[in-house]
C-alpha cells in the first residue's frame, strides 16, 4: 500500500493535520520500521516498503531515528566485560569445600571411589541387617533339614500317613520303601527308616536332598556379607560423628 | 582425563590460563576452579544484572551458574572458557527470569546501580557527563520494564554483540523469534521513553 506523504495535510488546521499524520501512521508497520532502523532488513520488498514509509511519514521517520539513537545508546553502555572491569560483584561467588562436595564436581578416580563408598554406606546397614537375618534363617533351616529334625506336628502326620500307606500296600522292597518315603518328605523319611528299612537309610536320604548343603552354603555367605555390610555401615556412621 | 591444553592450543594468554585452571579443576582442584570464579564473577554479574534487574536475584543466578559450571566441567569440550561460562550464566539468568515470571507479585526494586553507565571519557565536560549519566539512568529504568524475553534479546544482541543464531541457540527459540523480540523490545523502549526522547535526541 503506497502511503501518501505528509503533503495531503496541507490546507487543514494544524491540529487536524497532526491528527491526520497520527491516524495514517497508526496503519504503518512499526516493527518493520524498527527492523529497518536496526539494519536487519535485507534488500527486498520489506526494505523498500520501510524506506518508503520513513521517507513519506514523519512519525515513521521519528521512530526510525529514535530506534537508531536507542541502539547506539545501548551499544555505548559497554559489554559485560567492560562493565565488569569497573564494578565489583556484590558477593564472593567462590565455592566452599562443602559446596564442592554437595555438587559432586569432577569425576576423578578417587572422587568416584569416594562417591561409591558414600552411596554404599547409605544403605549398608539396613541391607546388611536384612542379609544377616536371612543368612541365620537359612542356616537354621538348612541344618534342621540336614540333621533330619523337623516340626513335631508334621512329623507325626507324615509318619502316620507313611505307616498307613505301608500297611495298605503290603510288604515292599527296600528300594520301593525308599521312593515312597522320599515322596512323603523328610519327616516321613525318619519314621519310614526306623520302621521299614533300618537306621542306615537316614544318611542315604539326606544325600538325596542336594538343596540342603546349597542352602547352608548360601545362607552362610549371606550371613557373612550381611555382617560385613553391617560393620561398614556402623564404622562409617561412627566416623561421620567425629 | 582429556587434557584440554593439548586439544585446544591457544595463543591468547587469558584463554591459556583459563584452560589450565579448568584442567586442574577437572582433576579435583577446587582452588583452581575458584581462581576462575574470581576472574569472571564481576563480568558475569554485570551480564546478569542487565537481564535480571533485581540484584539479589542476579547474584543468585550467578552463584547458580558457577554451581552448574562446577557440576558440568566434564562437559566442557574446548574452546573459550569465558564463552562457556557466559552461556551457562545466561541460562541461569533466564531460569531466574522464568522464576520471576511465576512470582509476579515480587516487583523489581528501584534500580540505582550504574551497570548501564558507560565510562565517562577523561576529556568529557561536566555537562556532557551529566547528560550521559541521566540518559543511562532513564534507559536503566525502562529496560527493567520491558518483558524479560525482549530484555534478554536486546542485551545479548545490542550490548553483548552476539548474533541472531547464537541468541536463538542460547534462548532455544527460532532466529525469527529472536529478531521479533529485539524489534518489539526496541519499540517498547521507545514507547516507554516517548516523553523523554528529547533527552536522547539532542
Amino acid at each position: 500500500m503506497d502511503e501518501p506523504s505528509d503533503e495531503p495535510t496541507d490546507g487543514l488546521q494544524p491540529d487536524h493535520a497532526a491528527l491526520a499524520v497520527v491516524a495514517r501512521h497508526a496503519l504503518h508497520d512499526e516493527e518493520l520500521i524498527a527492523a529497518f532502523a536496526g539494519g536487519d532488513l535485507e534488500a527486498g520488498p520489506g526494505a523498500e516498503r520501510a524506506r518508503s514509509l520513513t521517507e513519506r511519514c514523519a512519525a515513521c521517520r521519528d521512530l526510525s531515528r529514535d530506534v537508531q539513537v536507542l541502539g547506539s545508546l545501548l551499544r555505548a553502555a559497554g559489554t559485560a566485560a567492560d562493565v565488569g572491569a569497573r564494578m565489583t560483584a556484590p558477593r564472593d561467588f567462590r565455592l566452599t569445600a562443602e559446596d564442592a562436595r554437595r555438587l559432586g564436581g569432577p569425576v576423578s578416580a578417587p572422587g568416584l571411589l569416594h562417591r561409591l563408598r558414600a552411596s554404599l554406606t547409605g544403605f549398608a546397614r539396613p541391607l546388611g541387617a536384612s542379609m544377616a537375618t536371612l543368612g541365620v534363617v537359612g542356616l537354621l533351616v538348612g541344618s534342621m533339614t540336614l540333621s533330619g529334625v523337623a516340626a513335631p506336628g508334621s512329623l507325626a502326620i507324615d509318619a502316620g500317613a507313611t505307616a498307613g500307606a505301608g500297611s495298605e500296600l503290603g510288604p515292599v522292597t527296600g528300594a520301593e520303601a525308599s521312593q515312597r518315603v522320599v515322596a512323603a518328605g523328610p519327616a516321613a523319611t525318619v519314621e519310614g527308616n526306623q520302621e521299614d528299612a533300618g537306621g542306615a537309610r537316614s544318611t542315604t536320604l539326606a544325600g538325596d536332598l542336594p538343596f540342603a548343603p546349597l542352602l547352608l552354603a548360601g545362607s552362610l555367605a549371606l550371613l557373612l556379607v550381611g555382617l560385613a555390610l553391617l560393620l561398614i555401615g556402623l564404622r562409617s556412621r561412627s566416623s561421620g560423628k567425629h | 582425563m582429556e587434557d584440554l591444553r593439548a586439544t585446544t592450543v591457544s595463543e591468547d594468554p587469558v584463554q591459556r590460563r583459563d584452560l589450565i585452571l579448568l584442567g586442574r579443576a577437572r582433576e579435583g582442584d577446587l582452588s583452581a576452579f575458584n581462581d576462575l570464579v574470581v576472574c569472571y564473577q564481576d563480568m558475569l554479574f554485570a551480564l546478569v544484572v542487565r537481564m535480571v534487574p533485581d540484584r539479589d536475584q542476579a547474584s543468585d543466578a550467578v552463584q547458580e551458574a558457577f554451581f552448574s559450571a562446577y557440576r558440568n566441567m566434564a562437559g566442557f569440550r574446548g574452546g573459550s572458557v569465558k564463552s562457556w561460562l557466559s552461556r551457562i550464566t545466561i541460562n541461569a539468568a533466564m531460569d531466574a527470569q522464568r522464576l520471576k515470571k511465576r512470582r509476579p507479585a515480587d516487583p523489581y526494586p528501584e534500580l540505582d546501580d550504574d551497570t548501564w553507565q558507560p565510562p565517562a571519557p577523561a576529556s568529557a565536560d561536566p555537562v556532557t557527563t551529566s547528560l550521559t549519566a541521566e540518559r543511562h539512568r532513564v534507559l536503566n529504568t525502562v529496560m527493567a520494564q520491558i518483558t524479560h524475553d525482549q530484555r534478554t534479546a536486546i542485551v545479548l544482541y545490542d550490548v553483548e554483540g552476539y548474533d541472531y543464531a547464537e541468541i536463538a541457540e542460547m534462548t532455544r527459540v527460532s532466529v525469527g523469534t529472536v529478531k521479533s523480540r529485539i524489534h518489539r523490545g526496541r519499540l517498547a523502549l521507545r514507547s516507554l521513553l516517548l516523553d523523554n526522547m528529547e533527552l536522547f535526541r539532542g
